[in-house]
């Protein structure tokens, strides 16, 4: 009897717990929701459905991008575990919150559709490659920018990364770093991206299709893999192992 | 090289790299907020001077310097039960923590003082804000303590700590000024303690006395009593959960 109710207990503080996971991740696009439509009905510089599929794009991205992208502290011990047992991909790939995510991942791509579906939004093949290319070019950099800021500074602390997260954050969602919630702030960024996205110049650029712009980008990621994974295996792993982690 | 010059140099890079993150940070902060800012100023059909969008970030940013991260020193004494140090004491836990907090802010608050002497020179509207700056600490005080106080019946705290955090940062104004809100949410808005902890603080600064009207007397009086009263309620609760589980 006591047994069983203190396994109830586990399971309903699991269950909270979780609960509260989801909401916490559900409350940063429930803000910038509000944002845009504050923004959008206030400033009336872009209609709210486009603002609103940015944002879930937006999201979109940082969700997948945040799957793969190696984290701080991972340099301290984790790499023992992922890092020096295993080859680079999976260190990349492995994060504990992966599973989790997915969920998130899932729940953004059917907010994404429904607006596609709903606003008859047709889905353009060549908008979707240079948006995965796009994705591929800012985890590789990123995780290239972050294996070298880590090898000069000998430690992971990446006062580039910061820049990085920044810059990151204008462009695309959140940074991480920072005041911990700033990060919904840097959300309001990318509604104000609605606001370019109305111009002509950006929307042929990003519509019309052009097979060059995709094999440069195509080269450009293949580069950027050699790259990175050539500097992990020469020279990060190198001092790493000299350091002792 | 000698090791007490070794000790130096060790120790003098890491208090560079202890500011010079801290400079980033607050440095990055700002920059993001004045391009955030510059980008919306550009949609706006009626436009307001770009020096109040700048003297926004700055108030904002300089009188916000206090983290509500110190609040998880609360969680933790509950969770850890630490507590039970202060409950056999004379001096009450949150009459000590506020004090606590207030110690620790003084250098942040000073650090505001100065800025805003440097970048709005106007004695009278400082001296305004600096009278009602006590009340809004309170009522930070008391609402950050409502919802920590959610630890007593919640192991993990975290993800709650940050759905309050996301609600704050949105509802005090630090990511959008109260402008962008509808005006009948800002009716609402300007009722509630995040008013208070954010958005009014600006409105102080700025517009000095017209800003103390008896609604904001009103909201500032109101907000301290119901607050008081949610966290009375509360925390003996909780302290009664918390000493029937023996700490």
């Amino acid at each position: 009897m006591w047994y069983q109710e203190i396994k109830l207990k586990e399971l309903i503080e699991y269950k909270t717990a979780l609960f509260l996971w989801i909401l916490s991740n559900i409350s940063y696009f429930v803000v910038a929701f509000f944002a845009v439509v504050f923004v959008s009905t206030t400033t009336n510089a872009f209609p709210l459905e486009v603002g609103a599929l940015l944002l879930i794009t937006s999201y979109l991205i940082w969700d997948i991008a945040h799957l793969f992208i190696i984290s701080e502290g991972m340099f301290d011990n984790d790499l023992y575990i992922y890092g020096l047992t295993k080859p680079y991909k999976e260190i990349i790939f492995t994060l504990e919150s992966a599973p989790k995510k997915l969920i998130i991942i899932l729940v953004e791509f059917l907010i994404l559709l429904f607006l596609l579906v709903w606003k008859e939004i047709k889905i353009n093949l060549y908008f979707v490659a240079l948006f995965f290319i796009g994705v591929a070019v800012f985890i590789l950099l990123k995780n290239l920018l972050y294996l070298v800021s880590v090898s000069i500074n000998k430690s992971d602390t990446c006062p580039i990364c910061y820049l990085i997260d920044e810059v990151q954050g204008m462009l695309s969602k959140y940074p991480y770093t920072l005041f911990t919630s700033s990060r919904i702030f840097l959300v309001l960024l990318s509604i104000t991206m609605a606001n370019f996205y109305t111009y002509e110049p950006v929307k042929a650029l990003l519509f019309t299709p052009d097979i060059k712009i995709i094999a440069i980008g195509g080269i450009v990621v293949l580069i950027l893999y050699t790259t990175t994974k050539a500097y992990y295996s020469r020279v990060f792993l190198k001092i790493f192992e000299t350091y002792g982690g | 090289m000698l090791k007490e010059v070794w000790g130096f140099v060790i120790g003098f890079k890491k208090s560079i790299e202890y500011k010079n993150l801290y400079l980033q940070w607050t440095f990055f902060y700002d920059l993001a907020l004045i391009i955030l800012y510059v980008m919306i100023y550009s949609m706006l059909d009626e436009k307001r001077s770009m020096w109040f969008y700048l003297s926004y970030i700055l108030i904002m940013t300089y009188t916000s310097l206090y983290s509500p991260w110190k609040f998880r020193d609360v969680i933790n004494d509950i969770k850890k039960g630490d507590l039970t140090q202060y409950l056999t004491k004379p001096f009450g836990y949150l009459a000590f923590r506020f004090f606590y907090f207030i110690g620790l802010d003084v250098r942040a608050i000073i650090f505001m003082l100065i800025t805003l002497l440097i970048f709005f020179p106007n004695p009278t509207n400082i001296a305004i804000f600096f009278l009602v700056l006590p009340w809004m600490i309170i009522i930070e005080f008391l609402l950050m303590t409502i919802i920590v106080s959610f630890a007593f019946w919640i192991y993990e705290t975290k993800h709650l700590f940050n759905i309050a955090n996301n609600i704050r940062w949105f509802l005090t104004g630090s990511i959008l000024p109260y402008t962008f809100f509808p005006e009948h949410v800002r009716n609402i808005l300007d009722f509630l303690p995040y008013a208070y902890i954010g958005y009014l603080r600006f409105d102080v600064l700025i517009n000095g006395i017209n800003s103390l009207t008896p609604n904001f007397f009103a909201g500032l009086i109101g907000n301290i009593l119901i607050l008081s009263i949610i966290l009375y309620i509360l925390w003996n609760k909780g302290l009664k959960r918390f000493e029937s589980q023996g700490g």
